[in-house]
């Protein structure tokens, strides 16, 4: 096919367009339409992705955990990472680490009063827990009453006797609890808790810690019953010298967690350690972000579909219409194929013109979004309690940023091309079967 | 006639008397029959094994050891009790934890850490938890189950081994109790235990416990080791032994208080 003809059938074809304008707009507004939520909704779902997958990853998963190998298992206190200060300095050195959170996690015995109740004592670097990525960083949590400085408090004093506690009640130790801890156990601010657990090797534990901060945070496990303090802290009281149970790693990019584990655990002195990206410490929620795309391809196919199923029927009528004209091209002595070619011509012409009106829009609008960001608590009606969501133990009300995807462009214009091809195909074999002469009485 | 029927009757009586009085007086230990094909007759058993520890009080000192994989840990204990439901462990060593306490009174447990000066009592939520770190719960400590009057039992045929008798114990329904089901082997005469084995609701085993090393303790034969074995955890298990038992003697009941494990015992 030389090019000059492809250019008269170009030509010929948009006068064809041209010829029933208001079909031809019809067809290209319904198309452009489609096109335009098509876009509109994957670039919600991307910048809901997102947001979901940052949350998730937030403070507690991040993007990356190092563990004894089999601390996951039970969560044993003695299955710990040894020489902790070393291997956090040399985490610190890497440039793919943005930040790590060595963390103690020691259930415990707590009490105010005689009457005991479950918590979970973490123990946390209380500075390095405000970055961002951190249990305390201010978008994962609210100091709701107290102070988040809670890392001063006692060192054990030289000349305490062998049974002494190790905090002192001149000087005692600091912790946060969970806001829904202090609520259910009426705790306040200046409180005394008696801290009961297991140390490392087995014999008791046993401390005393004064309740400096009261916190709500993103992480309902927190809220529920964490009670935090220092790292320091927690190591003392529960024989853990230079030890953790967990190394929390933050990295640049939560997609790029696989590399970011991959890269430190070939560092020298985590070989023998176990280090994961959420991905495979959260199946679940890589399961549930996959459904997520699942169901939002099928609307997106729905859509599609419809919009489809609107240009195949612009061609096929016009074409119907045109059974007459087609006869006097036939006659003159044009073949079949030319005509078919401008029918082609004539949709992919549609078909392109509404994908790039509806692209056009589309992209526009999530642009638009994108810098404003789109709040989940309009979407819910703006009541209160109804813009917090909790997935997996974790709350937030978050914005959603949407955020264009080439993919869904690529993937529209391919699925676009091919309803074009197809829905010509009709047309096409209707008119090679044309006999000039009976064509010519419609 | 009459005078024949008397002597008859006294005779029955006086046997009935002499027969009743041996029965209830029968020393704990000594056999009610001699090993046959037939094992004892099953209440008698079920009682037997239900007081084999137990008195109106007693007094003990024990020795704990819980072995792991990684280390083992053993720690002494003096303990006090009154009859199922009040009863006081104090850990003797090792040093870092002596003073260290568990007070049970009815369903309450309180530890007593001398450390930090505090009694704290064991919420419900706990109560599955392990005891000092060891393979027996705080619910062990409290529970209060009888063999005779909480299980359904049946004898089960011969064991091999260890040799002896297998005693089946299914929980009568509507009884509240981690165990569904105890497979018991108890030895040829039925004065022994020789093994326990513990399957849970879902009738699955969940741990079994040997008794071992019988001894003369506190005028009673009975075994002095009992090694708790949990089913799923590799290289785990934990023995209570009995260093030695005093039955019977004089425990006042202020012996159970909090204030008291305060001053110090």
């Amino acid at each position: 096919m030389s090019s000059s003809s492809l250019r008269t059938s170009l030509k010929i074809a948009f006068r064809n367009l041209g010829r029933n304008r208001k079909r031809t707009y019809l067809a290209l507004v319904a198309l452009g339409l489609a096109q335009f939520f098509v876009v509109a909704v994957d670039g919600f779902m991307a910048g809901y992705e997102d947001a979901l997958r940052d949350v998730m990853t937030g403070p507690l998963l991040g993007h990356a955990q190092i563990h004894e190998k089999d601390y996951r298992d039970e969560r044993s206190m003695e299955k710990t990472i040894v020489d902790v200060d070393a291997k956090l300095k040399i985490l610190s050195g890497q440039t793919t680490v943005e930040a790590s959170f060595p963390r103690v996690f020691a259930p415990s015995l707590a009490a105010k009063t005689e009457e005991g109740f479950t918590s979970l004592v973490l123990g946390v670097d209380p500075e390095g827990e405000t970055r961002p990525g951190g249990l305390l960083a201010p978008s994962n949590s609210t100091l709701l009453e107290g102070s988040l400085a809670f890392g001063g408090g006692a060192q054990p004093k030289a000349d305490a006797g062998e049974g002494a506690a190790l905090g002192s009640t001149e000087n005692p130790r600091l912790a946060l609890v969970g806001s829904a801890l202090a609520k259910r156990q009426n705790l306040k601010l200046g409180d005394e808790l008696a801290l009961i657990g297991q140390t490392a090797d087995g014999s008791m534990a046993a401390d005393l810690v004064k309740v400096s901060g009261i916190v709500r945070s993103d992480v309902e496990m927190l809220n529920g019953s964490g009670i935090l303090i220092p790292l320091s802290a927690a190591q003392q009281i529960y024989g853990l010298e230079n030890q953790v149970h967990e190394i929390t790693l933050r990295g640049v990019d939560s997609m790029k967690s696989e590399a970011l584990a991959t890269s430190v655990a070939g560092l020298s002195g985590f070989q023998d350690l176990e280090v994961l990206p959420w991905q495979k410490l959260s199946p679940q929620l890589v399961q549930m972000l996959g459904m997520m795309g699942i169901s939002t391809l099928i609307i997106l196919i729905f859509l599609f579909t419809a919009a489809a199923a609107g240009v195949a029927n612009t061609m096929v009528m016009s074409t119907f219409e045109r059974t007459r004209e087609m006869g006097v091209l036939l006659a003159l002595g044009a073949g079949p194929g030319r005509i078919v070619l401008i029918l082609v011509v004539e949709t992919l012409l549609l078909g392109v013109l509404g994908l790039a009106l509806g692209t056009f829009l589309g992209a526009s609008f999530t642009a638009y979004l994108g810098q404003e960001g789109f709040s989940m608590a309009a979407l819910a009606g703006g009541n209160e309690g109804a813009s917090e969501m909790s997935v997996q133990g974790v709350n937030f009300s978050f914005q959603v940023f949407p955020r264009l995807r080439l993919a869904v462009i690529e993937q529209t214009t391919i699925a676009m091309g091919l309803t074009c091809l197809l829905s010509a195909l009709w047309p096409a074999w209707f008119v090679s079967r044309l006999q000039p002469t009976e064509a010519m009485r419609k | 006639m009459a005078t024949i029927r008397r002597r008859q009757f006294v005779l029955l009586a006086a046997t009935s008397a002499v027969a009743t009085g041996v029965a209830r007086f029968w020393p704990p230990g000594v056999p009610l029959a001699q090993a046959a094909d037939a094992p004892p007759p099953i209440e008698k058993v079920l009682e037997f094994l239900d007081d084999l520890y137990r008195a109106k009080t007693s007094v003990a000192r024990m020795e704990m050891t819980i072995v792991k994989p990684s280390r083992t840990r053993s720690m002494t204990m003096k303990s006090w009790s009154r009859g199922m439901s009040h009863s006081l462990i104090v850990l003797e060593s090792p040093a870092r934890d002596k003073g260290t306490a568990t007070l049970k009174v009815d369903q309450n447990l309180w530890n007593y850490l001398p450390k930090i000066s505090k009694t704290v009592r064991i919420p419900p939520s706990m109560m599955l938890g392990s005891w000092m770190g060891s393979d027996m719960t705080n619910d062990d400590l409290v529970r209060e189950a009888s063999y005779a009057e909480d299980f359904d039992s049946s004898w089960d045929g011969k064991s091999q081994s260890p040799p002896g008798w297998k005693l089946k114990m299914v929980a009568k329904p509507g009884k509240v109790g981690l165990w569904k089901r105890i497979e018991m082997v108890v030895n040829e005469d039925a004065t022994l235990p020789l093994k326990s084995m513990y399957y849970d609701r879902k009738d699955r085993l969940a741990r079994t416990m040997y008794f071992e090393e019988v001894k003369e303790l506190g005028g009673r034969k009975i075994p002095s080791v009992m090694r708790l074995v949990p089913e799923d955890k590799k290289g785990e298990y934990t023995v209570m032994k009995y260093l030695d038992i005093e039955f019977n003697v004089d425990v006042p009941e202020s012996t159970f208080s909090l204030s008291r494990l305060k001053r110090g015992r």
